[in-house]
Protein backbone atom coordinates (compact mmCIF):
# COMPACT_ATOMS: atom_id res chain seq x y z
CA UNK A 1 0.00 0.00 0.00
CA UNK A 2 2.55 2.47 1.22
CA UNK A 3 6.22 2.54 -0.60
CA UNK A 4 8.88 4.85 -0.97
CA UNK A 5 12.04 5.22 -3.34
CA UNK A 6 15.08 6.62 -2.78
CA UNK A 7 14.40 9.13 -0.27
CA UNK A 8 16.85 11.79 0.55
CA UNK A 9 16.10 13.89 2.86
CA UNK A 10 19.11 16.93 4.10
CA UNK A 11 18.46 20.02 6.49
CA UNK A 12 19.78 23.09 4.82
CA UNK A 13 22.38 23.31 7.50
CA UNK A 14 23.10 19.61 8.05
CA UNK A 15 26.76 18.20 7.19
CA UNK A 16 25.04 15.35 6.23
CA UNK A 17 21.44 14.05 4.71
CA UNK A 18 18.88 12.47 7.34
CA UNK A 19 18.15 9.99 4.52
CA UNK A 20 19.83 8.72 2.04
CA UNK A 21 17.95 6.68 -0.49
CA UNK A 22 15.98 5.41 1.93
CA UNK A 23 13.49 2.30 0.59
CA UNK A 24 10.58 1.73 2.51
CA UNK A 25 6.99 -0.26 1.73
CA UNK A 26 4.27 -1.01 4.33
CA UNK A 27 1.25 -3.46 3.43
CA UNK A 28 -2.12 -2.34 4.73
CA UNK A 29 -3.42 -3.41 8.10
CA UNK A 30 0.26 -3.73 8.86
CA UNK A 31 1.94 -1.91 11.96
CA UNK A 32 5.39 -0.87 11.91
CA UNK A 33 7.83 1.09 15.01
CA UNK A 34 10.55 3.53 14.48
CA UNK A 35 13.13 3.39 16.57
CA UNK A 36 15.91 5.61 17.21
CA UNK A 37 17.59 8.32 19.18
CA UNK A 38 16.31 11.68 18.99
CA UNK A 39 17.00 13.80 16.05
CA UNK A 40 17.65 10.62 13.94
CA UNK A 41 14.95 11.81 11.90
CA UNK A 42 11.74 9.55 13.32
CA UNK A 43 9.05 12.58 13.36
CA UNK A 44 10.28 13.38 10.19
CA UNK A 45 10.09 10.36 8.54
CA UNK A 46 6.28 10.29 9.72
CA UNK A 47 5.74 14.31 8.18
CA UNK A 48 7.18 12.94 5.25
CA UNK A 49 4.76 10.33 4.87
CA UNK A 50 2.67 12.35 5.70
CA UNK A 51 2.56 14.75 2.95
CA UNK A 52 3.38 17.67 5.66
CA UNK A 53 7.23 18.24 4.80
CA UNK A 54 8.67 17.02 1.38
CA UNK A 55 11.74 14.96 0.60
CA UNK A 56 15.22 16.39 -1.28
CA UNK A 57 14.50 13.58 -3.66
CA UNK A 58 12.50 10.19 -3.80
CA UNK A 59 9.33 8.89 -4.93
CA UNK A 60 5.84 7.65 -2.40
CA UNK A 61 3.88 5.86 -3.83
CA UNK A 62 -0.15 5.14 -1.82
CA UNK A 63 -2.13 2.69 -3.70
CA UNK A 64 0.26 3.25 -6.77
CA UNK A 65 -0.37 6.84 -6.98
CA UNK A 66 2.75 9.19 -6.77
CA UNK A 67 1.56 11.65 -3.71
CA UNK A 68 4.38 14.15 -4.75
CA UNK A 69 2.82 14.48 -7.71
CA UNK A 70 -0.28 15.87 -6.19
CA UNK A 71 -1.06 19.63 -5.92
CA UNK A 72 -1.48 21.23 -2.38
CA UNK A 73 -5.30 20.85 -2.72
CA UNK A 74 -5.07 17.10 -3.61
CA UNK A 75 -2.27 16.39 -0.97
CA UNK A 76 -5.05 18.27 1.36
CA UNK A 77 -7.49 16.40 0.43
CA UNK A 78 -5.16 13.04 0.52
CA UNK A 79 -4.01 13.70 4.56
CA UNK A 80 -7.92 14.09 5.46
CA UNK A 81 -8.93 10.74 3.82
CA UNK A 82 -6.43 8.19 3.49
CA UNK A 83 -4.56 9.28 6.80
CA UNK A 84 -4.45 10.22 10.61
CA UNK A 85 -1.98 11.75 12.84
CA UNK A 86 -1.55 11.63 16.66
CA UNK A 87 1.23 13.70 17.70
CA UNK A 88 3.45 13.42 20.52
CA UNK A 89 1.75 16.28 22.69
CA UNK A 90 -1.92 15.14 22.13
CA UNK A 91 -2.41 18.75 20.51
CA UNK A 92 -6.22 19.20 20.38
CA UNK A 93 -7.45 22.57 19.55
CA UNK A 94 -7.67 24.49 22.74
CA UNK A 95 -11.13 26.46 22.57
CA UNK A 96 -12.73 23.66 20.93
CA UNK A 97 -14.72 21.33 22.78
CA UNK A 98 -14.26 17.71 22.73
CA UNK A 99 -16.57 16.95 19.83
CA UNK A 100 -15.65 19.98 17.93
CA UNK A 101 -12.30 18.60 17.83
CA UNK A 102 -13.43 15.17 16.55
CA UNK A 103 -15.80 16.75 14.08
CA UNK A 104 -13.26 19.08 12.54
CA UNK A 105 -11.93 16.50 10.19
CA UNK A 106 -14.98 15.68 8.84
CA UNK A 107 -16.18 18.89 8.68
CA UNK A 108 -12.70 20.03 6.50
CA UNK A 109 -14.08 16.56 4.65
CA UNK A 110 -17.24 18.81 3.96
CA UNK A 111 -19.44 16.47 5.95
CA UNK A 112 -22.76 18.40 7.44
CA UNK A 113 -22.41 19.53 11.28
CA UNK A 114 -25.24 17.17 11.83
CA UNK A 115 -23.49 14.16 10.57
CA UNK A 116 -20.41 15.30 12.07
CA UNK A 117 -21.46 15.70 15.49
CA UNK A 118 -23.33 12.42 15.13
CA UNK A 119 -20.07 10.45 14.02
CA UNK A 120 -18.33 12.01 16.45
CA UNK A 121 -20.69 11.27 19.58
CA UNK A 122 -20.54 7.35 18.31
CA UNK A 123 -16.79 7.71 19.13
CA UNK A 124 -17.01 8.68 21.71
CA UNK A 125 -19.95 6.45 23.24
CA UNK A 126 -17.81 3.69 21.77
CA UNK A 127 -15.11 4.38 24.43
CA UNK A 128 -17.27 5.32 27.11
CA UNK A 129 -15.95 9.38 27.01
CA UNK A 130 -19.83 10.76 25.94
CA UNK A 131 -19.05 12.86 29.27
CA UNK A 132 -16.51 14.53 28.07
CA UNK A 133 -18.30 15.63 24.86
CA UNK A 134 -18.83 19.22 25.70
CA UNK A 135 -15.48 20.14 27.63
CA UNK A 136 -11.90 21.70 26.44
CA UNK A 137 -9.10 20.05 26.30
CA UNK A 138 -7.52 22.06 29.37
CA UNK A 139 -10.01 20.36 31.50
CA UNK A 140 -9.26 16.67 30.41
CA UNK A 141 -6.37 14.59 32.32
CA UNK A 142 -3.73 13.71 29.92
CA UNK A 143 -4.40 10.07 29.19
CA UNK A 144 -8.01 11.28 28.25
CA UNK A 145 -6.35 13.70 26.13
CA UNK A 146 -4.88 11.33 23.98
CA UNK A 147 -7.54 9.05 23.71
CA UNK A 148 -9.67 12.10 22.28
CA UNK A 149 -6.32 12.74 19.72
CA UNK A 150 -6.38 8.85 18.68
CA UNK A 151 -10.22 9.03 18.18
CA UNK A 152 -9.89 12.30 16.15
CA UNK A 153 -6.99 10.51 14.09
CA UNK A 154 -9.78 7.60 13.09
CA UNK A 155 -12.68 9.36 12.97
CA UNK A 156 -12.13 10.09 9.22
CA UNK A 157 -11.10 5.81 8.76
CA UNK A 158 -7.99 6.41 7.91
CA UNK A 159 -5.70 3.99 6.00
CA UNK A 160 -2.63 5.13 7.17
CA UNK A 161 -2.17 5.95 11.20
CA UNK A 162 0.82 7.69 12.09
CA UNK A 163 1.69 8.54 15.38
CA UNK A 164 4.48 10.39 17.09
CA UNK A 165 5.39 8.92 20.51
CA UNK A 166 1.78 8.76 21.51
CA UNK A 167 2.81 7.33 24.76
CA UNK A 168 5.41 9.76 26.07
CA UNK A 169 3.89 12.12 27.90
CA UNK A 170 2.01 9.11 29.73
CA UNK A 171 2.43 7.63 33.24
CA UNK A 172 2.72 3.43 32.90
CA UNK A 173 -0.65 2.48 33.35
CA UNK A 174 -2.32 4.61 31.25
CA UNK A 175 0.44 4.25 28.36
CA UNK A 176 -0.63 0.52 28.51
CA UNK A 177 -4.50 2.14 28.37
CA UNK A 178 -3.75 4.06 25.05
CA UNK A 179 -1.29 1.11 23.50
CA UNK A 180 -4.14 -1.57 24.22
CA UNK A 181 -6.84 1.05 22.57
CA UNK A 182 -4.37 1.67 19.82
CA UNK A 183 -3.73 -1.74 18.60
CA UNK A 184 -7.71 -2.97 19.06
CA UNK A 185 -8.73 -0.41 17.07
CA UNK A 186 -6.52 -1.30 14.34
CA UNK A 187 -7.44 -5.09 14.27
CA UNK A 188 -11.07 -3.48 14.24
CA UNK A 189 -10.82 -0.75 12.01
CA UNK A 190 -7.81 -2.44 9.77
CA UNK A 191 -5.22 0.54 8.92
CA UNK A 192 -1.81 0.54 8.39
CA UNK A 193 0.06 1.95 11.03
CA UNK A 194 3.23 3.45 11.60
CA UNK A 195 4.88 4.69 15.51
CA UNK A 196 7.65 6.59 16.13
CA UNK A 197 8.75 5.30 19.56
CA UNK A 198 11.35 5.02 22.06
CA UNK A 199 10.11 2.26 24.49
CA UNK A 200 10.94 -1.04 23.36
CA UNK A 201 7.38 -3.07 24.64
CA UNK A 202 5.59 -0.71 21.83
CA UNK A 203 8.03 -1.55 19.43
CA UNK A 204 7.56 -5.35 20.10
CA UNK A 205 3.77 -5.24 19.59
CA UNK A 206 4.06 -4.19 16.13
CA UNK A 207 4.41 -6.09 13.41
CA UNK A 208 7.58 -4.58 12.24
CA UNK A 209 10.59 -2.32 13.39
CA UNK A 210 12.27 0.35 12.01
CA UNK A 211 15.48 1.26 12.73
CA UNK A 212 15.88 5.24 12.02
CA UNK A 213 19.70 6.52 11.97
CA UNK A 214 22.79 6.91 10.20
CA UNK A 215 22.38 3.36 8.93
CA UNK A 216 18.37 2.61 8.76
CA UNK A 217 17.62 -0.67 8.86
CA UNK A 218 14.95 -3.19 9.35
CA UNK A 219 15.16 -5.23 12.36
CA UNK B 1 -18.17 24.99 5.38
CA UNK B 2 -21.38 25.56 6.47
CA UNK B 3 -21.54 29.14 8.07
CA UNK B 4 -23.71 28.07 11.31
CA UNK B 5 -20.36 25.84 12.00
CA UNK B 6 -18.03 29.02 11.94
CA UNK B 7 -19.96 31.21 14.07
CA UNK B 8 -20.06 28.44 16.82
CA UNK B 9 -16.39 27.85 16.23
CA UNK B 10 -15.77 31.81 16.54
CA UNK B 11 -17.81 32.16 19.69
CA UNK B 12 -16.05 29.06 21.04
CA UNK B 13 -12.38 31.16 20.00
CA UNK B 14 -14.32 34.47 21.37
CA UNK B 15 -15.20 32.78 25.11
CA UNK B 16 -11.60 30.95 24.96
CA UNK B 17 -9.51 33.97 24.45
CA UNK B 18 -12.31 36.67 25.95
CA UNK B 19 -10.18 38.77 27.70
CA UNK B 20 -7.77 39.66 24.92
CA UNK B 21 -10.23 39.61 22.27
CA UNK B 22 -12.39 41.83 24.88
CA UNK B 23 -9.28 44.25 24.77
CA UNK B 24 -9.20 44.22 21.19
CA UNK B 25 -12.59 44.58 20.78
CA UNK B 26 -12.44 47.60 23.37
CA UNK B 27 -9.92 49.03 20.96
CA UNK B 28 -12.11 48.75 17.89
CA UNK B 29 -14.79 50.28 19.49
CA UNK B 30 -12.87 52.76 20.82
CA UNK B 31 -11.58 54.00 17.14
CA UNK B 32 -14.21 54.10 14.96
CA UNK B 33 -16.47 55.44 18.10
CA UNK B 34 -14.63 58.70 18.20
CA UNK B 35 -14.55 58.67 14.33
CA UNK B 36 -18.48 58.08 14.26
CA UNK B 37 -18.79 61.09 16.76
CA UNK B 38 -16.82 63.41 14.34
CA UNK B 39 -18.90 62.39 11.25
CA UNK B 40 -22.04 62.74 13.43
CA UNK B 41 -21.43 65.84 14.95
CA UNK B 42 -19.86 66.96 11.37
CA UNK B 43 -23.51 65.77 10.23
CA UNK B 44 -25.47 67.70 12.71
CA UNK B 45 -23.56 70.93 12.21
CA UNK B 46 -24.16 70.42 8.48
CA UNK B 47 -27.80 69.55 9.45
CA UNK B 48 -28.07 72.57 11.66
CA UNK B 49 -26.72 75.19 9.53
CA UNK B 50 -29.28 74.54 6.92
CA UNK B 51 -31.68 74.25 9.31
CA UNK B 52 -30.06 78.04 10.08
CA UNK B 53 -30.68 79.23 6.77
CA UNK B 54 -34.05 77.65 6.60
CA UNK B 55 -34.91 78.92 9.61
CA UNK B 56 -33.80 83.03 9.08
CA UNK B 57 -34.34 83.21 5.32
CA UNK B 58 -32.43 82.59 2.23
CA UNK B 59 -32.95 86.01 1.20
CA UNK B 60 -34.04 87.65 4.17
CA UNK B 61 -31.50 90.35 6.42
CA UNK B 62 -31.08 92.69 8.55
CA UNK B 63 -29.26 96.33 7.10
CA UNK B 64 -28.17 98.72 9.65
CA UNK B 65 -27.18 101.91 7.95
CA UNK B 66 -23.75 103.61 8.97
CA UNK B 67 -23.28 107.21 7.37
CA UNK B 68 -19.57 108.08 7.89
CA UNK B 69 -18.85 110.90 5.82
CA UNK B 70 -20.48 114.18 5.68
CA UNK B 71 -22.39 113.64 2.88
CA UNK B 72 -24.01 110.14 3.67
CA UNK B 73 -24.98 111.72 7.08
CA UNK B 74 -26.74 114.86 5.19
CA UNK B 75 -28.68 112.69 3.29
CA UNK B 76 -29.32 110.49 6.23
CA UNK B 77 -30.78 113.40 7.87
CA UNK B 78 -32.83 114.72 4.98
CA UNK B 79 -34.28 111.22 3.46
CA UNK B 80 -33.81 108.46 6.59
CA UNK B 81 -36.56 110.60 9.10
CA UNK B 82 -39.97 108.58 10.08
CA UNK B 83 -42.85 110.13 7.78
CA UNK B 84 -40.46 109.65 4.78
CA UNK B 85 -39.15 106.31 5.17
CA UNK B 86 -42.39 104.65 5.38
CA UNK B 87 -43.33 106.23 2.05
CA UNK B 88 -40.56 105.13 0.73
CA UNK B 89 -40.91 101.89 2.09
CA UNK B 90 -44.67 101.48 0.43
CA UNK B 91 -42.87 103.12 -3.05
CA UNK B 92 -40.55 99.70 -3.13
CA UNK B 93 -42.93 97.39 -1.68
CA UNK B 94 -43.34 95.18 -5.33
CA UNK B 95 -39.75 94.95 -5.18
CA UNK B 96 -38.38 94.37 -1.85
CA UNK B 97 -40.07 94.04 1.68
CA UNK B 98 -38.35 96.96 3.54
CA UNK B 99 -39.77 97.13 7.30
CA UNK B 100 -37.58 99.68 8.80
CA UNK B 101 -37.39 99.74 13.08
CA UNK B 102 -35.42 101.81 15.41
CA UNK B 103 -34.99 100.68 18.63
CA UNK B 104 -34.97 102.87 21.96
CA UNK B 105 -34.26 101.28 25.44
CA UNK B 106 -37.15 101.76 27.94
CA UNK B 107 -37.48 100.85 31.52
CA UNK B 108 -35.28 97.72 32.95
CA UNK B 109 -34.90 95.64 30.27
CA UNK B 110 -37.73 96.57 28.18
CA UNK B 111 -37.32 98.57 24.92
CA UNK B 112 -39.92 100.60 22.78
CA UNK B 113 -39.39 99.33 19.21
CA UNK B 114 -40.82 102.33 16.19
CA UNK B 115 -41.32 100.34 12.93
CA UNK B 116 -44.24 99.53 10.29
CA UNK B 117 -46.93 97.34 10.51
CA UNK B 118 -46.18 93.60 9.56
CA UNK B 119 -43.02 93.25 11.17
CA UNK B 120 -44.53 90.78 13.61
CA UNK B 121 -46.11 88.51 10.15
CA UNK B 122 -41.88 88.83 8.47
CA UNK B 123 -40.30 87.99 11.92
CA UNK B 124 -43.28 85.16 12.48
CA UNK B 125 -43.78 86.84 16.09
CA UNK B 126 -47.14 84.57 17.67
CA UNK B 127 -49.89 87.15 18.65
CA UNK B 128 -51.27 85.96 22.18
CA UNK B 129 -54.62 88.17 22.21
CA UNK B 130 -55.70 91.27 20.66
CA UNK B 131 -54.36 92.61 17.18
CA UNK B 132 -51.19 93.22 15.29
CA UNK B 133 -50.40 97.18 14.42
CA UNK B 134 -52.46 98.29 11.28
CA UNK B 135 -51.12 100.40 8.49
CA UNK B 136 -53.63 102.88 9.39
CA UNK B 137 -52.23 102.97 13.37
CA UNK B 138 -49.39 105.23 11.61
CA UNK B 139 -50.64 108.20 13.82
CA UNK B 140 -52.59 106.30 16.68
CA UNK B 141 -51.07 105.89 20.29
CA UNK B 142 -51.51 102.22 20.23
CA UNK B 143 -49.28 99.39 21.26
CA UNK B 144 -48.29 95.79 20.87
CA UNK B 145 -46.32 94.68 23.42
CA UNK B 146 -44.51 91.29 24.35
CA UNK B 147 -44.99 89.16 26.40
CA UNK B 148 -42.65 89.49 29.59
CA UNK B 149 -43.81 93.48 29.53
CA UNK B 150 -46.73 92.39 31.62
CA UNK B 151 -49.49 93.90 29.82
CA UNK B 152 -52.41 93.37 28.62
CA UNK B 153 -54.99 94.17 25.76
CA UNK B 154 -56.98 97.13 26.69
CA UNK B 155 -54.52 98.38 29.50
CA UNK B 156 -52.49 102.00 29.16
CA UNK B 157 -49.05 102.38 29.32
CA UNK B 158 -46.86 105.80 29.66
CA UNK B 159 -44.19 105.87 27.26
CA UNK B 160 -42.28 109.49 27.80
CA UNK B 161 -45.23 111.31 28.93
CA UNK B 162 -47.44 109.69 25.95
CA UNK B 163 -50.50 107.31 27.00
CA UNK B 164 -50.03 104.31 24.53
CA UNK B 165 -53.29 101.49 24.54
CA UNK B 166 -52.21 98.08 24.15
CA UNK B 167 -54.15 96.43 21.34
CA UNK B 168 -52.41 92.92 21.05
CA UNK B 169 -49.81 91.10 23.01
CA UNK B 170 -46.96 88.60 21.53
CA UNK B 171 -47.27 84.69 22.25
CA UNK B 172 -43.41 83.19 23.84
CA UNK B 173 -41.38 84.09 20.75
CA UNK B 174 -38.18 82.42 20.17
CA UNK B 175 -35.21 84.56 20.07
CA UNK B 176 -34.00 85.61 17.21
CA UNK B 177 -29.83 86.27 16.57
CA UNK B 178 -30.68 88.12 13.74
CA UNK B 179 -32.42 91.01 15.34
CA UNK B 180 -30.75 92.78 18.50
CA UNK B 181 -33.66 92.99 21.22
CA UNK B 182 -35.41 90.78 22.44
CA UNK B 183 -39.48 90.67 20.91
CA UNK B 184 -40.60 89.13 25.14
CA UNK B 185 -39.50 92.72 26.06
CA UNK B 186 -40.80 94.92 23.48
CA UNK B 187 -43.40 97.75 22.76
CA UNK B 188 -44.15 97.65 19.75
CA UNK B 189 -45.13 101.45 17.84
CA UNK B 190 -45.77 103.26 14.51
CA UNK B 191 -42.02 104.95 13.84
CA UNK B 192 -43.81 107.82 13.76
CA UNK B 193 -45.03 107.86 17.23
CA UNK B 194 -41.47 107.28 17.99
CA UNK B 195 -40.16 109.81 16.33
CA UNK B 196 -42.37 112.16 18.19
CA UNK B 197 -41.97 110.77 21.92
CA UNK B 198 -38.25 110.39 21.40
CA UNK B 199 -36.09 112.13 18.55
CA UNK B 200 -34.07 110.29 16.15
CA UNK B 201 -31.62 111.78 13.87
CA UNK B 202 -32.59 108.79 11.67
CA UNK B 203 -33.88 105.51 11.17
CA UNK B 204 -31.00 103.20 10.60
CA UNK B 205 -32.47 99.77 10.93
CA UNK B 206 -34.22 97.87 8.17
CA UNK B 207 -35.54 94.10 7.91
CA UNK B 208 -35.17 93.29 4.54
CA UNK B 209 -37.00 90.61 2.59
CA UNK B 210 -36.25 89.71 -1.09
CA UNK B 211 -38.08 87.56 -3.85
CA UNK B 212 -34.77 86.32 -5.05
CA UNK B 213 -33.34 83.08 -3.54
CA UNK B 214 -30.47 84.06 -2.94
CA UNK B 215 -28.85 86.22 -0.36
CA UNK B 216 -25.89 87.51 -2.37
CA UNK B 217 -28.63 88.93 -5.04
CA UNK B 218 -30.96 90.70 -2.84
CA UNK B 219 -28.07 92.43 -0.58
CA UNK B 220 -26.65 93.55 -4.13
CA UNK B 221 -30.25 94.78 -4.68
CA UNK B 222 -30.72 96.79 -1.35
CA UNK B 223 -27.38 98.32 -1.54
CA UNK B 224 -28.10 99.23 -5.31
CA UNK B 225 -31.34 100.75 -4.02
CA UNK B 226 -29.79 102.87 -0.81
CA UNK B 227 -27.10 104.10 -3.08
CA UNK B 228 -29.72 105.35 -5.55
CA UNK B 229 -31.96 106.80 -3.42
CA UNK B 230 -29.91 108.28 -0.57
CA UNK B 231 -26.51 108.31 -1.48
CA UNK B 232 -25.35 106.20 0.82
CA UNK B 233 -23.05 103.24 0.97
CA UNK B 234 -21.87 102.22 4.31
CA UNK B 235 -24.03 99.57 6.27
CA UNK B 236 -23.79 97.18 8.14
CA UNK B 237 -25.54 93.58 7.36
CA UNK B 238 -27.06 90.57 8.92
CA UNK B 239 -28.04 87.87 7.90
CA UNK B 240 -28.22 83.68 8.38
CA UNK B 241 -25.06 83.06 7.00
CA UNK B 242 -23.36 84.82 10.14
CA UNK B 243 -25.22 82.74 12.44
CA UNK B 244 -23.85 79.81 10.53
CA UNK B 245 -20.52 80.65 10.70
CA UNK B 246 -20.99 81.55 14.83
CA UNK B 247 -22.09 77.68 14.72
CA UNK B 248 -19.22 76.68 12.58
CA UNK B 249 -17.31 78.66 15.39
CA UNK B 250 -18.63 77.37 17.96
CA UNK B 251 -18.23 73.46 16.96
CA UNK B 252 -14.73 73.88 15.75
CA UNK B 253 -12.60 73.86 18.80
CA UNK B 254 -14.93 70.82 19.68
CA UNK B 255 -14.71 68.98 16.10
CA UNK B 256 -10.45 70.05 15.86
CA UNK B 257 -10.06 67.86 19.46
CA UNK B 258 -12.26 65.20 18.48
CA UNK B 259 -10.69 65.05 15.25
CA UNK B 260 -7.18 64.38 17.14
CA UNK B 261 -8.81 62.34 19.44
CA UNK B 262 -10.34 60.19 16.64
CA UNK B 263 -7.59 59.80 14.61
CA UNK B 264 -5.15 59.27 17.56
CA UNK B 265 -7.74 56.74 18.94
CA UNK B 266 -8.13 55.28 15.84
CA UNK B 267 -4.29 54.95 15.36
CA UNK B 268 -3.81 53.22 18.87
CA UNK B 269 -7.28 50.95 17.76
CA UNK B 270 -5.48 49.57 14.85
CA UNK B 271 -2.56 48.75 16.54
CA UNK B 272 -3.87 47.54 19.19
CA UNK B 273 -5.65 44.80 16.86
CA UNK B 274 -2.08 44.61 14.90
CA UNK B 275 -0.49 43.65 18.43
CA UNK B 276 -3.32 41.02 19.11
CA UNK B 277 -3.40 39.24 16.20
CA UNK B 278 0.10 38.96 15.48
CA UNK B 279 0.33 37.48 19.50
CA UNK B 280 -2.83 35.38 18.71
CA UNK B 281 -1.63 34.12 15.35
CA UNK B 282 1.65 33.36 16.77
CA UNK B 283 -0.28 31.32 19.64
CA UNK B 284 -2.60 29.72 17.05
CA UNK B 285 0.30 28.62 14.89
CA UNK B 286 0.60 25.03 16.00
CA UNK B 287 -3.36 25.48 15.79
CA UNK B 288 -2.65 26.05 12.20
CA UNK B 289 -0.37 23.26 11.70
CA UNK B 290 -2.88 20.77 13.42
CA UNK B 291 -5.65 21.83 10.80
CA UNK B 292 -3.35 21.72 7.85
CA UNK B 293 -2.26 17.79 8.96
CA UNK B 294 -6.21 17.60 9.39
CA UNK B 295 -6.35 18.24 5.91
CA UNK B 296 -7.39 22.13 5.52
CA UNK B 297 -5.96 23.62 2.96
CA UNK B 298 -3.58 27.32 3.99
CA UNK B 299 -6.43 28.64 1.84
CA UNK B 300 -9.32 27.58 3.96
CA UNK B 301 -6.79 28.26 7.08
CA UNK B 302 -6.60 32.22 5.98
CA UNK B 303 -10.15 32.57 5.52
CA UNK B 304 -11.66 31.07 8.57
CA UNK B 305 -8.65 33.39 10.36
CA UNK B 306 -9.66 36.23 8.10
CA UNK B 307 -13.28 35.72 8.82
CA UNK B 308 -12.53 35.54 12.88
CA UNK B 309 -10.82 38.83 12.44
CA UNK B 310 -13.32 40.37 10.53
CA UNK B 311 -16.38 38.56 12.68
CA UNK B 312 -14.47 41.27 15.34
CA UNK B 313 -13.58 44.23 13.82
CA UNK B 314 -17.88 44.32 12.77
CA UNK B 315 -18.71 43.83 16.28
CA UNK B 316 -16.54 46.35 17.51
CA UNK B 317 -17.41 48.44 14.75
CA UNK B 318 -20.90 48.28 15.66
CA UNK B 319 -20.50 49.16 19.20
CA UNK B 320 -18.17 51.67 18.11
CA UNK B 321 -20.70 53.46 16.03
CA UNK B 322 -23.82 53.07 19.00
CA UNK B 323 -21.01 54.44 21.45
CA UNK B 324 -20.05 57.40 19.05
CA UNK B 325 -23.83 58.08 18.09
CA UNK B 326 -24.31 58.58 22.08
CA UNK B 327 -20.82 60.72 22.25
CA UNK B 328 -21.83 62.77 19.63
CA UNK B 329 -25.58 63.25 21.09
CA UNK B 330 -24.01 64.35 24.37
CA UNK B 331 -21.46 66.81 22.90
CA UNK B 332 -24.09 68.21 20.41
CA UNK B 333 -26.67 68.72 23.31
CA UNK B 334 -23.99 70.65 25.27
CA UNK B 335 -24.04 72.57 22.12
CA UNK B 336 -27.24 73.76 22.84
CA UNK B 337 -27.90 72.48 18.58
CA UNK B 338 -30.12 69.97 17.46
CA UNK B 339 -29.34 65.97 17.12
CA UNK B 340 -29.84 64.36 13.90
CA UNK B 341 -29.32 60.81 13.23
CA UNK B 342 -27.29 59.76 10.09
CA UNK B 343 -26.41 55.95 8.18
CA UNK B 344 -23.45 57.59 7.33
CA UNK B 345 -21.50 56.68 9.99
CA UNK B 346 -22.62 53.19 9.56
CA UNK B 347 -21.99 53.90 5.96
CA UNK B 348 -18.32 54.31 6.92
CA UNK B 349 -17.76 52.92 10.22
CA UNK B 350 -17.51 49.23 9.05
CA UNK B 351 -15.75 49.13 5.69
CA UNK B 352 -13.29 51.18 8.21
CA UNK B 353 -13.01 48.66 11.02
CA UNK B 354 -13.09 45.75 7.89
CA UNK B 355 -10.10 47.44 6.46
CA UNK B 356 -8.47 47.72 9.91
CA UNK B 357 -9.32 44.00 10.99
CA UNK B 358 -7.77 43.08 7.26
CA UNK B 359 -4.72 45.33 7.17
CA UNK B 360 -4.07 44.33 10.51
CA UNK B 361 -4.66 40.30 10.02
CA UNK B 362 -3.37 39.48 6.66
CA UNK B 363 0.19 40.29 7.65
CA UNK B 364 0.65 38.24 10.07
CA UNK B 365 -1.80 35.49 8.61
CA UNK B 366 0.16 35.45 5.29
CA UNK B 367 3.39 34.92 7.28
CA UNK B 368 1.72 32.34 9.32
CA UNK B 369 0.53 30.53 6.67
CA UNK B 370 3.51 30.46 4.31
CA UNK B 371 4.69 28.89 7.08
CA UNK B 372 6.46 25.04 6.66
CA UNK B 373 3.44 23.02 8.28
CA UNK B 374 6.35 21.26 10.56
CA UNK B 375 7.35 24.89 11.73
CA UNK B 376 4.07 25.24 12.39
CA UNK B 377 3.33 21.75 13.85
CA UNK B 378 6.61 22.83 16.46
CA UNK B 379 6.34 26.36 17.11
Amino acid sequence: MVKLQGITKRYPNATSPLYSQLELSLNANQSMAMMGPSGSGKTTLLYILGLLDPPCAGQYFFNGVDLFTLSHAQKAKFRNTELGFIFQAHMLIPHLTVEQNLMLPLIYRGLSEVVASKRANTQLHSLELAYLAQRLPHQLSGGQQQRVAILRALIGEPKLLLADEPTSALDDSTKQDILSLLLNLQKVQQFAMVIATHDVSIAGLCDRLLQVGNLHHEV
Amino acid sequence: MKSSYWLKEGWALFRFYRLRLLLGLLGISIGIGAACALFSINFVVAKNSENVLAKYGQSRFIATLTPMSLLEKKQAKQHLSAPYITSFCHKYKDYLTLIPYQVVNFKDEKVIVGTLSGIEKHLEWPLDSGRALHRLDQQDTVAVVGKRVGAVVGTQIALYGRYFEVVGVLGEVEPNPLIEFDPNQAIVISIEMLARIKPLPWVDSFIVQSDSESLVVAKSQFKALIKSSFLIEQMFIRDATLFQLALLKQVNMTVQMLKMIALTTLLLGTLSIVNLLVILIDERKREMGLRLAMGATALTISWQFLREIMMLCCLGAALGIVFGHLAAYIIVMKLGLTYYFGWFSWCIGFPVALAMGILAGTLPLVFATTCHPVKLLNS
